[in-house]
């Protein structure tokens, strides 16, 4: 009886853990969004001396920052529950595995949106060579520090006590080597490809020499990167 | 030609002992994902990850998993 309540306890807060990761997403990913959007209505209107106004990037800096702020104040306990380690029965184990998955997927999903108004920066930035923006200079830095937090942050906290090596084990059994070998295989071909098309379009046009890259470059990152996540989704959907 | 490909028998015997996708995870050491794609066919076990669910499902191995010849025009 004490077991099936301290099961019920952990589940609940596994649960509580998936309905602050949802919340979490909406909060990081809807102003890289906006981010991304409003860069690329400014490139294609020609109206980009807007983002260069002043209040404007106050205003987008203060929503990524109340943004953050939100997500770690009111969702980082949720996000991070203090589950027992008396809790260790394996039912609740792969539970949590999966929990971990789905967390992993998410993250992925934010780092491959939120790299997107860095490459438009990045584009943005050399095509004004001579005098690189600050605002657009601090926008490829912010959103690659947030993609590199997307990716470190899970592998960092976890759900909790999962970096000794048998959970790290089961995290990495042989269908979840085989789906990363498929996708890594993927990245190669993908940015080998993407590279060559660079190429060309240097030889094209030299100005386009680092964009072409930069696209590259995220194209051998993002295309395996989703046909993980939608693998691993595809995988996780019960049939049984 | 005749092609070759693994059909299993796996989520019949994890019924028949009652146990769900989760709990055969749990008793083999792997993911539920592993589970359910080799049930699917979607993934194909190694020889240690069939003798791992065979001997956890207290079967033999052609008894849970065996060939299919698919014939190719």
């Amino acid at each position: 009886m004490a077991e099936k309540s301290l099961d019920d306890d952990v589940m609940a807060k596994i649960e509580a853990r998936d309905r602050a990761t949802r919340r979490m997403i909406w909060f990081l990913l809807a102003p890289a969004v906006l981010l991304a959007v409003a860069f690329a209505a400014a490139f294609v209107t020609g109206q980009t001396a807007l983002l260069q106004s002043q209040t404007v990037q106050i205003v987008i800096g203060a929503l990524f920052a109340a943004c953050i702020l939100f997500v770690v104040l009111r969702l980082g306990r949720q996000f991070r529950p203090d589950i027992s380690v008396a809790a260790a029965d394996p039912r609740i184990i792969r539970r949590r595995i999966d929990a971990h998955h789905r967390t992993l997927r998410t993250y992925l999903c934010i780092g491959i949106v939120s790299t997107v108004p860095s490459l438009l920066g990045l584009r943005g930035a050399f095509n004004r060579l001579e005098h690189v923006d600050r605002f657009l200079a601090l926008v490829v830095a912010g959103a690659t520090i947030l993609s590199i937090a997307a990716f470190l942050v899970p592998l960092i906290i976890g759900p909790g006590g999962w970096l000794d090596r048998e959970r790290r084990d089961i995290l990495n059994d042989e269908f979840m080597r085989a789906l990363r070998a498929r996708a890594m295989r993927l990245g190669y071909l993908t940015t080998i490809v993407a590279v060559v098309a660079a190429l060309i379009a240097t030889l094209w046009r030299v100005d386009l020499a680092v964009p072409s890259l930069a696209w590259a470059l995220y194209a051998g990152f993002a295309i395996p990167a989703l046909y993980d996540v939608i693998a691993d989704w595809r995988a996780s959907r019960d049939n049984g | 030609m005749a092609e070759r490909r693994l059909g299993n028998r796996l989520k019949e015997f994890r019924t028949a002992r009652g146990l769900t996708q989760t709990d055969l995870a749990a008793l083999a050491g792997v993911s539920r994902k592993t589970i359910n794609t080799v049930e699917n066919s979607v993934f194909v076990p190694s020889t240690l990850l069939a003798l791992t669910l065979a001997k956890t499902l207290d079967a033999t191995v052609e008894q849970l998993f065996f060939l299919i010849d698919d014939e190719r025009r």
